[in-house]
């Protein structure tokens, strides 16, 4: 069996209005689906924008990009920053760098 | 279901019946030691009473022996019957020891009674008088005389000291007429039953007296003591357990509590045991069921993919792995499709996520892509309508998806990409990846527009096409798995390989035991 990696999401409310999301871990199918309920209460959010900390993010694959997309496509303006090498190219084959824009 | 009964029936297990029969074994044993130990104490404390009860016997004579000599002193002294006679009334009361005291007086004619107190000796009234005096001889003990049977029973005690001419003085007592006495509950001795026997063995016809039947049975313990020319044989036993009534209950105590332990301890270890069992089958049920239900899921997989066969100078490859880490039905799928006898489509894809969801709508785009390029789409065409079918703000998947279109009558390959990885062009002496411009996925619309690349082919070549689970892997960026890819693909040392052993030694080299997503690769190879 595979070994079990953990995602953690963690979002705080710095200014009104204004998300700051952490995504830990990793993101992969397995660990993005117990994930769920934490993913759609952050969704559920009241917000016009967000800024998601990639920095202790070690792995995403599609589904851990799809999260990053939802969340992309739920608050008009978001920042994502301290994406590795890795999350960065992962993005970046699936075609989305100008829909997901990362600090550099 | 698999084999539950097995060992799960009414017999116990073999450990605990082992366990059970460890436990009261040590039990018998501990109950039998303890009762030993307890035997032995009773036994001791018995023999310590007896001999004590017997020197009380032999004490008793003492002073039996001090009254007869007071009273011969009395007739040495005054030399008178009748001054004897006196002195004995006194000793004869009703809490005395004697119902009769005499003075008797012994020479080598005769044996003649010269006076006594209390009633007439038996002794004399028998006529065995002479008999027993004459066997009387001088001695500093006194000398016993006994009737042990007939209607009043009695003991006789003669005294006469060394050095006394003629005179005896003789006293008497009576036994009970049945032998039998009661030892009195607050004596010393309360708590034993007695058996006396005159002599030094417990001969039943030198029975004195007994407070319980004899021969006595059951525990007991016997003690001599020297009573005058002869001995009293002391056989005591006990009334109850002299150490106690909780030592005597305590071999059984631990008997009971041992039995108990043994038996519950075994309760519990068969308990435990049989509970391994059940958690064993049921994860052995477990590992069955995610096995089968693995396999349904690549069947159902497997039946979703064509097969496809070679056509014209094209040979086609396939390889679908199912991921080892879900038991679902993923969303990879690759096709090949024959378009005139030298222009062909191909497509490999990957819906995100898993299960009915991802594989229905792998499904969809599968046969909507047949359908565009039946039409007569070209592959930017076809990646763009199919953006028609999902939407990820709706649907929640997206899928990244390569067309391709190779013409091997003007050798050029037409490839579009959304979102996914490019193919691999293998031909004598050269390996790389078409660049090509990679737009967002399938569903994730309205950014860019798939932009198709069109570039030359070898005239025999090998392009290999496949989906993230085959270079995707933790800890390293994408461009380590690619070049992994790369390196394995690299046939210049065996250059006249055919593409379905190529296509396999990929898989083992870079999906040596199976990863956790699927893994689809799809190998085209033509010939001029």
């Amino acid at each position: 069996m595979a070994e079990l990696e953990e995602a953690v999401l963690e979002v705080s409310e710095p200014t009104p209005g204004s998300l700051a999301v952490r995504l830990v871990g990793t993101f992969d199918l397995a660990s993005v689906q117990p994930l769920a309920p934490e993913i759609d209460a952050l969704l559920g959010r009241a917000a016009t924008a967000a800024v998601v900390d990639l920095t202790d993010l070690e792995f995403m694959d599609t589904s851990g990009v799809a999260v990053l997309l939802r969340i992309a496509n739920r608050f008009g303006r978001v920042e994502i920053s301290g994406a590795s090498p890795i999350v960065r190219r992962s993005i970046e084959a699936l075609g989305l760098s100008e829909r997901l824009r990362m600090d550099s | 279901m698999s084999d539950h009964s097995a060992g799960t029936g009414p017999w116990l297990r073999p450990l605990t019946v082992v366990v059970a029969v460890v436990g009261l074994v040590l039990t018998a044993a501990l109950a039998w030691a303890t009762a030993t130990v307890n035997g032995n104490n009773n036994h001791r404390l018995l023999q310590l009473e007896v001999r004590q009860a017997a020197s009380v016997v032999a004490v008793s004579l003492n002073a039996v022996q001090s009254q007869l000599a007071d009273a011969l002193a009395v007739e040495t002294d005054t030399g008178h019957p009748a001054a004897f006679k006196r002195f004995a009334l006194n000793k004869i009361t009703p809490e005395g020891s004697f119902v009769s005291l005499s003075l008797w007086e012994k020479n080598a004619k005769r044996v003649s009674l010269l006076a006594y107190a209390g009633s007439k000796p038996a002794l004399a009234t028998t006529g065995q008088a002479a008999r027993f005096f004459y066997s009387l001889q001088p001695s500093p003990q006194l000398w016993v005389a006994k009737q042990l049977s007939g209607v009043v029973p009695y003991m006789g005690y003669a005294y006469m000291p060394v050095g006394d001419k003629h005179y005896v003085v003789y006293a008497e007592s009576p036994l009970p007429s049945s032998h039998k006495f009661v030892v009195p509950k607050g004596s010393a001795f309360g708590d034993l039953n007695f058996a006396l026997y005159l002599g030094n063995d417990q001969d039943k016809s030198q029975l004195l007296e007994a407070s319980v039947p004899t021969p006595v049975v059951g525990p007991h313990a016997a003690a001599l003591s020297p009573f005058g020319n002869t001995f009293i044989t002391v056989v005591g036993t006990p009334k109850t357990p002299l150490s106690g009534a909780l030592t005597e209950a305590l071999p059984w105590v631990v008997l009971g509590v041992g039995i108990v332990i043994s038996v519950v301890g075994a309760g519990i270890l068969e308990y435990i045991l049989r509970r391994r069992h059940l958690a064993e089958n049921l994860a052995q049920e477990n590992e069955r069921l995610y096995l089968e239900q693995r396999s349904i899921a690549a069947t159902l997989q497997h039946a979703l993919l064509p097969v496809v066969p070679a056509f014209g100078a094209l040979q086609v490859a396939a390889r679908y792995i199912p991921g080892v880490a879900s038991i679902d039905v993923g969303g990879d799928w690759y096709d090949v499709i024959d378009v005139s006898g030298e222009r062909c489509f191909f497509v490999v894809g990957d819906v995100s996520g898993r299960g009915l969801p991802a594989a229905t709508a792998m499904a969809s785009l599968r046969y909507a892509t047949r359908a565009y390029v039946a039409q007569g789409d070209d592959p930017a065409t076809v990646l763009n309508r199919l953006g028609q079918l999902l939407d990820f703000e709706r649907d929640g998947q997206f899928a990244t998806v390569l067309v391709g279109q190779l013409d091997l009558r003007e050798h050029k390959l037409t490839v579009a990409s959304a979102g996914h990885f490019p193919p691999l062009i293998i031909s004598n002496g050269s390996i790389h990846f078409v660049d090509i411009e990679v737009t967002p996925p399938v569903g994730v619309n309205g950014y860019r527009y798939p932009v198709a690349r069109r570039v030359p082919v070898p005239e025999a070549g090998t392009l290999i096409a496949f989906t993230d689970g085959l270079v995707e892997r933790r800890g390293e960026t994408l461009d380590v798995g690619l070049d992994r890819l790369r390196a394995s693909a690299d046939q210049r040392d065996q250059p006249s390989g055919a593409l379905d052993s190529l296509v396999d030694r990929i898989v083992d080299s870079l999906v040596p035991d199976g990863v956790n997503d699927d893994v689809v690769i799809l190998g085209l190879q033509w010939q001029s």
